[in-house]
C-alpha cells in the first residue's frame, strides 16, 4: 500500500510539473523533468537510500524555477506537495519495516495516511485562500514579515534541537 | 540528516529566494512544508510514561539453548503514542526468531508484548536496558531514552555425567566418602587382620586365622573418606589456540565441568584454579553450592592474552593441601622452548601432590582442520611421537596422564580409564 502510494505520488508529481512547464511552452525542460521523475522512481525501486532527499530537493528547485519562469503556481504547488508526500512516505516505510505485527503495521499506516490527507487538505485550503484573499503589501511590510518569519523559524529550530 | 531541520531549511530557502526576487508566488511553495512541520510538532507527546518489564524462560541455560525473552510495555498515559522499542541485547547473543526492535502503536493505558528467542555461547550476559524512542506522528522529532530494565543470562557449560572417578590420595579428610583412606575401620575393601576386640561383629571374625593361631582374629576393612581435589584449568592462549583461530578451550572447560561435578557428587572437597591472563580462583568447598560456584567460574573462563607468556602456577600451596589430588586439564605445551609445563607438573609431583593430567589432544584437533595431504599425515605422526616422548617424562615421575581425542565425547572417551583405580601411570590410547 505504502509502496504503491509512493510511486503514485512521484508519478503524479512529475506529471504536474510537466504540465506546468508545458503550459508555458517549456516543453524540453518538461520532458527533462519526466526523465528525472522516472529516475527517482527507478532509484526508489532499487531502494537507494538518499533518493528521497535528492528527489525532494530536486522538486523544490523545479517548483521554484517553474514559478520564476512564469508557470502557474497551482501546478508547481501540486508537484512540490506530492514530492513532499513521497519523501514522507519513504521515511515512513523505513520506520514501518520495524513494525512487528501486521495489525500494528496496518494501524500505523492508516493513521499516517489520514494525517497526510489532512496535510493535503490544509495545503489546498490555504492555497485557495491565497488565491482569493490578496493584500497589497509594501516592501517594508514584506521585509518585516520575512524578519518575523525568520525569527519564528529560528525559535522553531531551537525548540526542535 | 535531521528531517525537521531539512524541511525548515526548505522553508527558509523559499522565503529568502522570494524576498530576493520579490516574487510572492514562491511563498506558496513553502505552505506544505510549514503545515507539515506544525503537524509534526503538534502531535509530539510531552513525555514518555511507559512501564517496561523483561522476563526470560530461564536465566541459567546451557550453550546454544534457546531462551524466550518477553518484554511487556505498558503505556501509563491516556495518550496514544507511536513507540520504537529496542531491547539492548548484549554482544555475543544470537537471535533466533522475533526481533528485539519493534515499532508499535500504543493506545492510552494499553499493554503490548514483544517476544524474541535467543541463544548464546558460554558466558554471563547483562541486559542493561530498553531503548525507547517516542516521536511525533510524522517522524520529525523524537524523544529517546533508555529505560533501566536490568536482567542477566547465565550460560553455563554443559556438564557430562561421569559415573565414577577412582582416585587415591595419601591424605584424606575426616568425612566418609569413597576414597580408600589407608586406615582400618568400617568399609568395603579388605585392609588386614588384627586381634579380636570385644564388640567386633561375629561376621568380622577371620575363622581361618583364628583356627590356625591361638586367640581370635578379626578382619579389618579400609575406611573410605573424602579428599581434597584441586582442578587446574589451563586457559592460556598459547596452549589453546590452533590453526585457523580455533580454540580447544571449550573442550577443556567441558572436561573440567564434568570432573568437578563427579568429584563433588562423590562428596569430595573441590577447588578450581583457572590459569588465563590472571589466576581465577574458586576456593575449595563441598556440595551443590560449590558446584554452582565452580560452574560460574567456568562460565567466565576465557583465553588469556598472549602478550605476556604465562606459565602454569608452579606453587599450589595455600590453595590445595599437600598430598591432595590435583587434576590438570590442559592441552599441555610439550615444547620446552615455549613453556615449562612438563617441569611444572614434575614440580607438583615432587611436592607430594597426586597429579592427574587430562589432555584434550591438540594434535588431532589441529590436523582435523587442515587439508588432507601426505605431508600433513607425516607431520602429524612426527608431532605425535615427539609428544609421546615428552609425556613419558611425566609417566616416569608418576603423573597419571590421559589423552582425549576431542572428536569423541568426553564421557565415553575417558570413563574406561577413570572408573578404575589409577594405580599405575599410563597414557590413554593415542589417536
Amino acid at each position: 500500500m505504502t509502496r504503491f502510494a509512493i510511486l503514485l505520488a512521484i508519478g503524479i508529481g512529475t506529471a504536474t510539473f510537466f504540465f506546468g512547464f508545458a503550459s508555458v511552452d517549456y516543453l524540453l525542460p518538461g520532458i527533462l523533468i519526466l526523465f528525472l521523475g522516472t529516475g527517482w522512481i527507478y532509484a526508489q525501486w532499487l531502494e537507494v537510500e538518499w533518493s528521497s532527499m535528492v528527489g525532494l530537493i530536486g522538486a523544490g528547485c523545479i517548483g521554484g524555477g517553474g514559478i520564476l519562469l512564469g508557470a502557474h503556481s497551482a501546478w508547481m504547488l501540486a508537484g512540490v506537495l506530492l514530492s513532499l508526500l513521497a519523501w514522507d512516505l519513504i521515511g515512513f516505510q523505513t520506520r514501518l519495516s520495524f513494525a512487528s505485527a501486521v495489525n500494528d503495521a496496518k494501524l500505523l499506516e492508516r493513521n499516517h495516511l489520514q494525517r497526510l490527507g489532512v496535510l493535503t487538505a490544509m495545503t489546498i485550503t490555504l492555497y485557495l485562500l491565497t488565491a482569493f484573499i490578496r493584500v497589497e503589501l509594501g516592501l517594508w511590510w514584506l521585509i518585516l514579515l520575512a524578519f518575523v518569519m525568520t525569527l519564528g523559524l529560528i525559535r522553531l529550530l531551537w525548540k526542535l534541537k | 540528516m535531521n528531517r525537521s531541520a531539512f524541511l525548515t531549511a526548505f522553508v527558509f530557502a523559499f522565503l529568502v529566494i522570494a524576498l530576493a526576487t520579490t516574487n510572492g508566488g514562491l511563498l506558496v511553495l513553502a505552505i506544505p512544508f510549514i503545515i507539515y512541520l506544525m503537524m509534526g510538532l503538534w502531535s509530539l507527546p510531552e513525555k514518555i510514561d511507559l512501564e517496561i518489564t523483561r522476563s526470560m524462560d530461564s536465566e541459567r541455560v546451557n550453550p546454544n539453548d534457546s531462551v524466550k525473552v518477553v518484554l511487556k510495555i505498558r503505556n501509563r498515559s491516556t495518550e496514544a503514542t507511536e513507540v520504537l522499542i529496542e531491547d539492548q541485547v548484549p554482544e555475543g547473543i544470537v537471535l533466533h526468531s522475533g526481533s528485539p526492535r519493534q515499532l508499535m502503536m500504543l493506545t492510552g493505558n494499553s499493554e503490548r508484548i514483544v517476544e524474541y528467542e535467543i541463544s548464546a555461547p558460554r558466558g554471563t550476559y547483562h541486559f542493561e536496558g530498553v531503548k525507547v524512542k517516542v516521536g511525533d506522528a510524522l517522524g520529525l522529532v523524537h524523544h529517546a531514552e533508555v529505560a533501566p530494565v536490568h536482567g542477566q543470562l547465565y550460560v553455563v557449560p554443559n556438564v557430562l555425567r561421569l559415573k565414577r572417578v577412582a582416585i587415591r590420595t595419601r591424605r584424606t579428610r575426616l568425612y566418609a566418602g569413597n576414597i580408600p583412606a589407608r586406615v582400618g575401620g568400617s568399609g568395603t575393601e579388605f585392609f588386614g587382620v588384627r586381634n579380636y576386640q570385644p564388640g567386633d561383629s561375629p561376621r568380622a571374625i577371620n575363622w581361618r586365622a583364628s583356627a590356625r593361631h591361638t586367640g581370635m582374629y578379626s578382619n579389618e576393612f579400609q575406611q573410605e573418606r573424602v579428599t581434597d581435589v584441586g582442578i587446574v584449568l589451563d586457559a592460556r592462549r598459547q596452549s589453546n589456540m590452533f590453526a585457523g583461530d580455533r580454540s580447544i578451550l571449550d573442550h577443556s572447560i567441558m572436561a573440567a565441568a564434568a570432573l568437578a561435578d563427579v568429584f563433588l557428587s562423590q562428596g569430595n572437597r573441590v577447588g578450581m584454579l583457572i590459569q588465563s591472563n590472571t589466576l581465577t580462583w574458586s576456593f575449595p568447598g563441598y556440595g551443590k553450592v560449590q558446584r554452582e560456584r565452580i560452574m560460574r567460574t567456568l562460565m567466565g573462563a576465557h583465553l588469556g592474552d598472549d602478550q605476556v607468556p604465562m606459565s602454569l602456577p608452579r606453587l599450589l600451596f595455600g590453595k590445595f593441601p599437600v598430598d591432595s589430588q590435583i587434576v590438570l586439564v590442559s592441552p599441555l605445551i610439550t615444547d620446552p622452548l615455549i613453556a615449562d609445563d612438563l617441569d611444572v607438573l614434575l614440580h607438583w609431583r615432587a611436592r607430594g601432590y597426586q597429579v592427574l593430567a587430562i589432555i584434550p589432544e591438540p594434535v588431532s584437533f589441529e590436523l582435523a582442520n587442515l587439508p588432507e595431504s601426505a605431508e600433513k599425515q607425516l607431520a602429524g605422526r612426527m608431532v605425535h611421537l615427539e609428544r609421546r616422548t615428552a609425556l613419558n617424562r611425566l609417566l616416569h615421575a608418576g603423573v597419571q596422564t590421559i589423552e582425549w581425542n576431542v572428536q569423541k565425547p568426553f564421557d565415553q572417551a575417558v570413563s574406561p580409564y577413570l572408573s578404575r583405580p589409577l594405580a599405575g601411570h599410563y597414557v590413554g590410547r593415542m589417536p
